[in-house]
């Protein structure tokens, strides 16, 4: 169990050092979400009075698409550089090269989440709101649950041709259950509604979460076999 | 192996005989209904087409998880061609839907709880089969589309139940078709025909499908052989 850790560990520092060093995928993750936000300001020009209803569902957006673009390229480097061969002959546990894998693309997603949000208050003007640990949960299980599922298919789709495309086709409709839960639970949130109706929805992401991430953490034993 | 095609023709020409009586049936003997009219009719193709959908659906899971634990290339083409076949009679769901919608509820779509989960239904195994075209070595394409069939079947009832969630907090403007309750006997002796056919024509094509998929992996076998040889 303690060596299962501190292999995980090990994993996980190698990836966040190397992003880190070169902050390959947070820079054009956090441009492409400011850009999606920017889009959205055109596409639908809202009265002020309308622009809370419409506020979960940019924020998923631009958040959905720019993870995608950062973690289709999360096995990006190994395969560039060979160095995914090593980690398999290396006597670890398959699933901890998932969780690894995981949880830095999570806390990749996090620091450019942590970047991007204040742009979203600040370009449509929204009000600080009580609830706001709230939003906050919902931001982080969404995330999550998000990094599970493309985490999983993007070394799923690592040996096949036009994988940048295939990786948001097979991501997506896995996610919409999630997709819904989120926009819905931050929309809630942010428009002052009661409580119990953001519940409903953060239960349904948290079944999401730990459906998903069980799911791929026992599957990704045979994704990455040769 | 003579005996085995004797069978297929037998099978295949009885269905091809079955689906005329079921087209007779239903267009002509099959009673009106008194308030939708003649385009009820397509209930008859659109309901059994849906179930054939989700039947095809759940064999690509059952032959993804029979891949994985026994790694025999059988479960792969069985998963292979039911995913082909369920995305198109899910297609004729899709299809025949909207052409029953617009004169019985005035509109092609609505985003009710049913119409939306089969197109998430349609998208997940569209993405499927896109997947398949897009690994060349078969056993890495076998593998990985078994655990793409394995997650997106493991979603469908999360689709489903979230959806529904997300209508009832939104009523939608219009009820799915609620023909169920009360369907006229004469109405159900065609229904549990049609569906008959339906069930028969997939076993058909799946059979055939499988046939086909056995041919194309020996062919690809017999000319890479031939390649070495040379």
């Amino acid at each position: 169990m303690k060596k299962a850790f501190s292999q995980f560990v090990i994993l996980y520092t190698k990836d966040i050092r190397l992003e880190m060093r070169s902050k390959e995928t947070l820079l054009p993750m956090f441009v492409f979400g400011l850009l999606v936000l920017t889009i959205f300001n055109f596409a639908f020009d809202f009265p002020p009075d309308q622009i809370m209803s419409a506020t979960g569902g940019m924020l998923w957006i631009a958040l959905t698409f720019s993870m995608t673009l950062g973690i289709s390229r999360s096995f990006g480097l190994e395969k560039e550089y060979g160095s995914l061969d090593s980690t398999l002959l290396a006597p670890v546990d398959r699933g901890l090269i998932f969780l690894g894998k995981l949880l830095s693309n999570f806390t990749v997603a996090l620091i450019q989440e942590v970047l991007l949000l204040p742009f979203l208050f600040l370009f449509f003007n929204i009000p600080m709101f009580p609830a706001f640990p709230w939003f906050i949960s919902v931001i982080l299980l969404g995330t999550f649950g998000f990094c599970a599922v493309a985490t999983l298919f993007s070394a799923v789709t690592l040996n096949a041709r036009m994988r940048e495309v295939m990786l948001p086709l097979l991501v997506f409709p896995i996610y919409i259950p999630a997709v819904i839960g989120a926009v819905r639970a931050t929309t809630s949130i942010i428009s002052g509604e009661p409580l119990a109706w953001a519940f409903a929805w953060i239960r349904l992401l948290i079944v999401f979460d730990i459906i998903f991430v069980t799911l791929a953490y026992l599957l990704f034993e045979y994704v990455l076999e040769e | 192996m003579k005996n085995r095609s004797f069978i297929w023709t037998v099978l295949s020409y009885s269905l091809l005989i079955a689906m005329l009586i079921d087209l007779y049936l239903v267009l002509l003997v099959a009673p009106t209904e008194r308030t939708m009219g003649d385009v009820q009719r397509i209930f008859y193709f659109h309901v059994p087409s849906a179930w054939v959908a989700f039947l095809a659906f759940f064999t690509v899971f059952f032959g993804s998880v029979a891949y994985i634990a026994t790694r025999n290339v059988r479960y792969d083409r069985q998963a292979i061609a039911s995913a082909e076949i369920g995305v198109a009679f899910c297609t004729i769901v899709l299809v025949t839907g909207p052409i029953w919608a617009r004169p019985v509820w005035g509109i092609w779509w609505t985003w009710d709880p049913r119409l939306t989960s089969t197109l998430v239904l349609w998208l997940i195994y569209a993405s499927y089969l896109l997947l398949r075209g897009f690994i060349e070595d078969p056993g890495r394409r076998a593998i990985l589309s078994a655990v793409v069939g394995i997650v997106g079947f493991v979603d469908v009832p999360i689709v489903y139940m979230s959806i529904r969630w997300w209508r009832t907090q939104h009523p939608s403007p219009v009820f799915a078709g609620g023909a169920e309750s009360g369907l006229d006997p004469d109405m159900k002796i065609v229904f549990f025909f049609s569906l008959a056919v339906f069930m028969l024509l997939y076993a058909v094509l799946q059979g055939l499908s499988i046939q086909i998929k056995r041919v194309e992996s020996d062919v690809v076998e017999l000319s890479r052989r031939a390649a070495e040889k040379e």
